[in-house]
């Protein structure tokens, strides 16, 4: 039996990548060992340069983690930024990268929550609610959960082929919606959110993540529909 | 065993010598918080400072704002891996306070700070004395913001910024160590930003 611990680092090979919207990208890494993760939680990404100059960030995995030597994270190509450009420009099937989690233990969800659950996400913050939501899919939890998706446009959504046409989730386009859109338009409001929260048996407890601002005006917007604070989980970026 | 990301650069320039490991300057000053912000009116902002003290005492915002303000020009660091550099500080000094409260007593050996939202953070003594830390209400001479901490926020910049507790409401001295919110949650007791403790450890088996 090998130890190790969530603070060592590993090397991780690219097994595949596909390509989720124009800016984001799902990269499947091999791991060295299981990885056990729960649902919600991030791993940091390292990489090196040929003078030695590392940089390192966090981003969640796009699902729990119950043994697999594999690992899964989305990354979105950010202007500006110093790790994602190069992890969704440059890296290729079978190169390595070094990575260590996982980390966070407030943002996680697990089928022994028994509460309904509202999950909202803005862009790319949809990425750990994807691993709640399919943790909470492949358990047997009879507990509501839905998800309240922000998109900015039809080709920015992010895992299409799971989140489209399902009768749990409720995705709004606040830039450009096609002429056969189907779902909401629009950014998420009160209104939109008092319409999803009245359909829970009681009040959820909720997950919320994006930027800071649309994480801002989630959480005023669930509040001003009788959601408490205790009931709030947040997660910022930017 | 090191990866080289070949192609990498990266933004390690000059700059990256006054930063601690693994972490990279921003101009912008992001927002972390795991909750929603609350709002807090001056009006009924209280800071209590109890537990091993001599004279425990409450100060409402008119009274701490009459106490001498300490400034302090320093670098901020979040774990997530973000800087600041030079940033200028105002508030009340911890010493300022702790001598309001009459001193410590013997059994004064962590502070437990606790906020207007329920959020906990604990240091040892010896990193809150000695104009080490305020409870600050101004950064960069503007009044912080609801979602930076305001109306004030205890200011501890030689750890990583999740020790520096927003809305701060108490302050208690306590004899046994008492890990917080986040050091509950996965992170680091201590945090120290140049020594990378950054997240507590845990085992995996294989």
């Amino acid at each position: 039996m090998h130890i190790t611990t969530n603070n060592e680092w590993f090397e991780a090979t690219v097994s595949a990548i596909n390509i989720e919207s124009p800016t984001v990208k799902t990269l499947t890494f091999t791991a060295p060992y299981p990885i056990h993760n729960k649902a919600g939680q991030h791993f940091e990404l390292r990489l090196t340069a040929e003078n030695g100059y590392q940089a390192a960030r966090l981003y969640s995995a796009v699902r729990a983690g119950s043994g697999e030597k594999t690992l899964q994270l989305t990354i979105m190509d950010t202007l500006n930024g110093e790790v994602s450009p190069y992890v969704t420009e440059s890296l290729r099937i079978g190169d390595k990268v070094e990575i260590r989690g996982p980390f966070g233990n407030f943002f996680v969800w697990t089928p022994d929550e028994k509460r309904p659950v509202l999950l909202i996400g803005g862009g790319s913050g949809v990425v750990p609610m994807h691993a709640i939501f399919s943790a909470h899919q492949d358990s047997a939890s009879t507990a509501k959960m839905h998800l309240l998706y922000s998109s900015r446009t039809f080709d920015d959504i992010l895992y299409k082929d799971e989140f489209l046409d399902n009768k749990d989730v409720t995705i709004t386009l606040t830039k450009d919606a096609p002429s056969d859109w189907q779902g909401k338009s629009g950014r998420i409001n009160q209104a939109m959110v008092e319409e999803i929260v009245t359909e829970f048996p009681e009040k959820p407890l909720c997950y919320v993540c994006g930027m800071t601002k649309f994480v801002d005006a989630m959480t005023e917007a669930l509040q001003a529909n009788g959601i408490t604070p205790d009931l709030i989980k947040t997660e910022r970026f930017g | 065993m090191t990866v080289i990301n070949k192609g990498f650069v990266g933004k390690g320039g000059d700059s990256h010598k006054r930063l601690p490991p693994g972490q990279t300057e921003v101009i912008q000053w992001p927002v972390l918080t795991y909750g929603p912000t609350p709002k807090i009116d001056t009006e009924d902002w209280t800071l209590i400072i109890d537990g091993a003290v001599n004279t425990p005492l409450t100060l409402n915002w008119e009274d701490f704002n009459k106490l001498a303000k300490t400034q302090l020009t320093t670098d901020i660091h979040c774990v997530t891996r973000w800087s600041r550099l030079g940033m200028v500080w105002d508030g009340v000094s911890l010493d300022d306070l702790i001598g309001l409260a009459g001193g410590l007593t013997p059994k004064a050996k962590f502070v437990i700070a606790t906020t207007f939202e329920g959020y906990t953070t604990n240091l040892p003594v010896q990193d809150v004395l000695n104009n080490q830390a305020l409870v600050a209400t101004h950064a960069h001479n503007e009044p912080l913001s609801a979602e930076h901490g305001g109306p004030a926020r205890l200011f501890v910049p030689h750890l990583y910024f999740w020790k520096s507790a927003k809305w701060i409401h108490r302050l208690t001295f306590v004899e046994h160590d008492q890990p917080g919110f986040w050091e509950v949650n996965g992170y680091h007791n201590y945090g120290d930003p140049w020594k990378e403790e950054r997240y507590s450890d845990y085992a995996h088996y294989y």
